[in-house]
C-alpha cells in the first residue's frame, strides 16, 4: 500500500482509530494484522518470504540467547545466512546470473534467469530482523518471547517497506508500552506527515516528470537538460526518501511510538563524512553498527581502515541494487571519502593559505557547495540506466556548467525550458525550511504561533499538495530496494 | 481525543464545504462523454450508421452530411477498446444499425489508453460509460471526485467562474464535435507535424499491437455476425504530417487492415494522403476543421454509405 494512495487515507485512520479503542493486550495483534494487510496490498504471497524471516530469526534469537561459545557464533551465522540466502534468491541472483551468463557467453553455458518480482522493501526488513539477531548475539537486548511482538518489530507498517530501519532496543519495548491518546503527539504526528507529503507529491513527483524522461534517454537531450536533471534529482531523492521517512515516522508517532530520525539536512553537509551523517542515517548507522566496526573500524592500520571503509560503501550500493550503477555509486563516495582523509592536510594548508578559513561563512559556503556538487555527480550513477549513461551524462557537465557560467556572468543565452520554474520554486520552499531547521525547530516555531497564523500554515501546505501535486501514485523509490 | 476530532472537525470543515459544494456543481455540469451518452440513448432505436474512433473521428466526419440517420461516437484518444466495448453493450438496442464506421489512425494499433499521457480519460469512461479497464483500481480517487477527476486547478478554475462553463461548446446532438478555422494557419506547419508525429510515436508501443488486432478482429466478427457491415478507414492527414510517418507502421497497419477485411467481409478506405484535401480543410496537422469535415463526410457518404443497402 502506498502512503499517497486513496487506500492508505482510508486504512491509516481506520487502524489508528481501532488502536486507541482496543485495550492494550490486543493492540499487537491489531497492529500486526493491519500490518500484513498493509504489506498484502503489494503482491500478497510475498508475505510468505517476510513469514519465513521473521521465524527463522525469532528462533535464532532464542537459541543465540541459550547458546554458549561457538554454538552461539554458528546459530548467529546460521540465521545472518538465511536472511541474506533470501536477498541472495530474490535480489541479487539475477545479477550474479546475467554477469556470470556474459562472462561465459563463449562456453555455450547459461544459468537461468528468474522471472520474480522483488519483494517490496525486502533490504529493509532483512536489516531490520538481522540488528535484531546481532544485537541478542552481542548481549545488547534479550530475546523476544512472544513471537507477535517479535514477528511486529519487523512488520510494524509504518517503516516496514522503506524504514527507518529500527534497532530491538528503541522500538521492541515500545510494543509492550500502553499508549494512551496523546493530543501533542497525535497532531505532532500529523504534521510531519503533512510535510512528508508536501516533499513526496508537490516536489519529488514534480521533479520525477523532468527527470525521469531525461535519464531515460540522456543521449536525445543536450547537456544543460542532463545536468539540470542532475540537480532536480538530487533533491527528488531527498524528497522522496526523507518524504516518505516523515510519513512514516508521523504515522508511528500519531500512534505514540517513537522512530528513529532517518534525515538531517543532508544537503547542508559540509564534507561527505557529514553527509552520511545526515543521509539515510538508519542505514549508515547500521553499517557502521555491524558491519564497519565488526571488520575493526579505524582501530587497525591505515590500508586495513581504508579497506574498511570501502567495502562499507561498495556493499552500501549494493544493498540498494543490484546493478553494476549502485556499486559504482557506493564506490564514489567511498573515494571520496578515502580521498579527503588523504587529503585532509593539504587542504587545511590550502585553506590557511587562501584566507578563506578566516572568513567562516565563506568557508562553510564553499564546503556545503563542493560536497552538494560531489554528490550530485554521485546521483548520476545511482539513477542512470548503466554505467555508459552515467559517464555520458557525466562528460556532458563541464559543458553545462560552462553554459550557466556563461549566462550568470556573460547575459550568454540559456535553453531554459518552463516547466524547471515552478521545479525550483518548489527546491527554494523547501531549502528556506531547511535554512530556518538550522537554527530553530520548525515543528516548535508552528507551535508557538498562535491558532490563526498554524492553521494558515496549514491550510497553505494542504493546498499546495492539492494544487500542485501530481497525483498519479508514484511510488517511491526506496520501495524498489 | 474529543478535543482532537472537534478541532479536526473545526479545521476541515471550509474545506469540506467547498469541496463538497464544487463536487455537487460538477456532477451537474454536462461534458462530451455525459451529452454524448445521453444523445445517443436517445438516439439508439433508429441509428442506422455509428462512426466509432479518435479525434480523427471525432473532428473529422459530421453525421449531418450524412444521408442515413448517424451518431459519432468517436472521443478524443478513444481507443479500440473503448470502441468495442461502447458498440457491443449497446448492440441489441440498434435494430436499424447497417453499417459501422471504424477509423483506424497511424497510431491506433499501438495505442493504449491506459498506458498514454490521455490515461486520465479511463476515468471519464468509467464514470459516465460504467467501462472500466483492468488497470483501474478500485481504491482510486477519480473514481470517486470529480474534483480528482478535472483536476483540483481546473475544478478551482471553474469555481472562480461560478460554475458557468460549456464543456460541451461545438457538440452536436449527433455526436459531432466542430473545430472551426481560426488559427488553422498557426497549428500547420511542418515543425508542427514532425512533433505530433513524434508525440505518437512515444504513446505506440508494439505491446499493444497484438491485443488490438484481437480487439478490431473480435469487433468486426460480432459486427458481421450481425450482418452489419464495416467499413475501415484511415481519415485525411495533410502532408505536414504525412512526411514524418513511419512507412513501415503504414503498411502494417494496410496489411492487418487487409487481412481482417478478406476474413469478415469488411470494407477499408484510406483518405491518408488524400489529395481533394486542401489546408483549408485541416484544424492541424491531422484533425479536420468543420469545412474539411463535410467534405470528408460528404465524400464518405458517396463511396462508402451510397454502396450500403439500408432497408426501411
Amino acid at each position: 500500500m502506498l502512503f499517497n494512495s486513496l487506500a492508505f487515507f482510508l486504512f491509516f485512520p481506520i487502524v489508528t482509530v481501532l488502536y486507541f479503542m482496543l485495550p492494550h493486550r490486543f493492540r499487537w495483534l491489531h497492529l500486526l494484522l493491519s500490518s500484513c494487510v498493509f504489506y498484502m496490498a503489494f503482491i500478497p504471497v510475498y508475505i510468505l518470504i517476510l513469514f519465513f524471516t521473521i521465524v527463522i530469526d525469532y528462533i535464532a534469537g532464542l537459541v543465540i540467547e541459550h547458546a554458549e561459545g561457538r554454538k552461539r557464533k554458528l546459530f548467529l551465522v546460521l540465521s545472518l545466512v538465511s536472511n541474506i540466502g533470501v536477498l541472495a534468491v530474490f535480489k541479487y541472483y539475477n545479477f550474479f546470473a546475467g554477469n556470470l551468463n556474459s562472462l561465459l557467453a563463449s562456453a555455450d553455458r547459461s544459468l537461468p534467469l528468474l522471472s520474480i518480482a522483488l519483494p517490496i522493501g525486502l533490504s529493509f526488513h532483512t536489516f531490520q530482523a538481522m540488528s535484531y539477531t546481532i544485537e541478542v548475539y552481542r548481549g545488547n537486548h534479550k530475546a523476544e518471547r512472544h513471537f507477535g511482538i517479535y514477528a511486529l518489530y519487523v512488520m510494524f507498517y509504518p517503516q516496514l517497506v522503506a524504514g527507518p530501519i529500527e534497532r530491538p532496543q528503541n522500538l521492541l519495548y515500545q510494543f509492550r508500552q500502553p499508549k494512551q491518546f496523546d493530543y501533542d503527539s497525535v497532531v505532532n504526528g500529523l504534521k510531519l506527515m503533512l510535510w512528508g507529503f508536501f516533499k513526496k507529491i508537490v516536489i519529488a513527483d514534480r521533479l520525477a516528470i523532468i527527470t525521469d524522461p531525461i535519464f531515460k534517454d540522456p543521449r536525445h537531450h543536450n547537456h544543460l537538460d542532463i545536468l539540470v536533471a542532475a540537480f532536480f534529482f538530487s533533491f527528488q531523492i531527498f524528497c522522496d526518501f526523507s518524504g516518505y521517512s516523515d510519513i512514516a515516522i508521523g504515522a508511528a508517532r500519531v500512534m505514540g511510538f517513537r522512530l528513529m530520525k532517518n534525515f538531517d539536512r543532508p544537503y547542508h553537509a559540509k564534507s561527505i563524512a557529514d553527509f552520511w551523517k545526515r543521509w539515510h542515517i538508519s542505514l549508515s548507522t547500521w553499517f557502521r553498527d555491524y558491519l564497519y566496526i565488526s571488520l575493526g573500524g579505524n582501530r587497525v592500520s591505515i590500508p586495513r581502515w581504508y579497506f574498511n571503509i570501502l567495502i562499507v560503501f561498495l556493499l552500501s550500493g549494493f544493498w540498494h541494487g543490484a546493478n553494476w550503477t549502485f556499486i559504482a555509486w557506493g564506490a564514489l563516495h567511498g573515494f571520496y571519502i578515502l580521498f579527503a582523509r588523504a587529503t585532509q592536510g593539504i587542504r587545511k594548508k590550502a585553506n590557511d593559505l587562501s584566507g578563506i578559513s578566516r572568513i567562516p561563512w565563506l568557508h562553510s559556503f564553499s564546503q556545503v557547495a563542493l560536497t552538494f556538487v560531489l554528490v550530485m555527480l554521485a546521483w548520476i550513477f545511482f539513477r542512470a540506466a548503466n554505467i555508459g549513461d552515467a559517464i555520458y551524462m557525466l562528460q556532458q557537465i563541464p559543458a553545462a556548467a560552462g553554459d550557466v557560467f556563461n549566462a550568470v556572468f556573460r547575459q550568454g543565452p540559456l535553453d531554459v525550458k518552463s516547466s524547471w520554474g515552478p521545479a525550483f520554486l518548489a527546491i527554494a520552499v523547501l531549502e528556506a525550511v531547511h535554512l530556518v531547521q538550522r537554527k530553530n525547530n520548525v515543528l516548535s516555531l508552528i507551535n508557538g504561533a498562535s491558532v490563526y497564523v498554524r492553521w494558515m500554515v496549514y491550510y497553505a501546505v494542504i493546498l499546495a499538495i492539492v494544487f500542485f501535486g501530481i497525483f498519479e501514485n508514484r511510488q517511491f523509490i526506496y520501495f524498489q530496494f | 481525543m474529543k478535543r482532537f476530532f472537534l478541532k479536526s472537525g473545526l479545521f476541515l470543515l471550509p474545506l469540506l464545504l467547498v469541496s463538497g459544494f464544487t463536487e455537487w456543481q460538477l456532477s451537474r455540469m454536462p461534458n462530451t462523454y455525459s451529452q454524448k451518452r445521453a444523445d445517443f440513448e436517445r438516439q439508439l432505436s433508429e441509428m442506422q450508421i455509428l462512426v466509432l474512433g479518435p479525434s480523427h473521428a471525432l473532428h473529422g466526419i459530421d453525421p449531418a452530411v450524412f444521408s442515413h440517420k448517424t451518431f459519432n461516437l468517436a472521443n478524443a484518444s478513444q481507443t479500440l477498446y473503448y470502441d468495442k466495448e461502447l458498440t457491443l453493450r449497446y448492440l441489441d438496442r440498434m435494430p436499424a444499425l447497417k453499417l459501422v464506421l471504424i477509423p483506424v489512425s497511424y497510431n491506433t494499433l499501438y495505442t493504449d489508453l491506459a498506458d498514454s499521457k490521455e490515461s486520465f480519460r479511463r476515468w471519464f469512461y468509467s464514470r459516465y460509460w460504467g467501462i472500466d479497464d483492468s488497470g483501474m483500481a478500485m481504491l482510486d480517487l477519480h473514481r470517486y471526485s470529480l474534483i480528482a477527476l478535472y483536476t483540483p486547478q481546473t475544478a478551482f478554475e471553474f469555481l472562480i467562474k461560478g460554475f458557468k462553463v460549456d464543456l460541451t461548446e461545438g457538440l452536436s446532438p449527433k455526436g459531432y464535435l466542430r473545430y472551426d478555422t481560426a488559427g488553422c494557419l498557426k497549428n500547420i506547419s511542418y515543425e508542427a507535424g514532425a512533433k505530433r508525429v513524434e508525440l505518437y510515436r512515444r504513446m505506440m508501443h508494439e505491446e499493444h499491437y497484438q491485443q488490438n488486432v484481437d480487439l478490431l478482429t473480435s469487433l468486426a466478427a460480432a459486427l458481421r455476425q450481425r450482418n452489419i457491415q464495416v467499413c475501415f478507414i484511415t481519415t485525411p492527414v495533410f502532408k505536414t504530417f504525412a512526411k514524418y510517418c513511419e512507412p513501415s507502421v503504414f503498411q502494417a497497419n494496410l496489411d492487418v487492415l487487409r487481412e481482417i477485411c478478406r476474413l469478415h467481409g469488411c470494407g477499408y478506405k484510406n483518405y491518408f494522403n488524400d489529395p481533394r484535401f486542401t489546408i483549408r480543410d485541416f484544424y492541424d496537422n491531422d484533425h479536420l476543421n468543420f469545412i474539411g469535415a463535410a467534405r470528408f463526410s460528404a465524400i464518405l457518404d458517396s463511396e462508402v454509405v451510397g454502396r450500403v443497402t439500408f432497408s426501411r
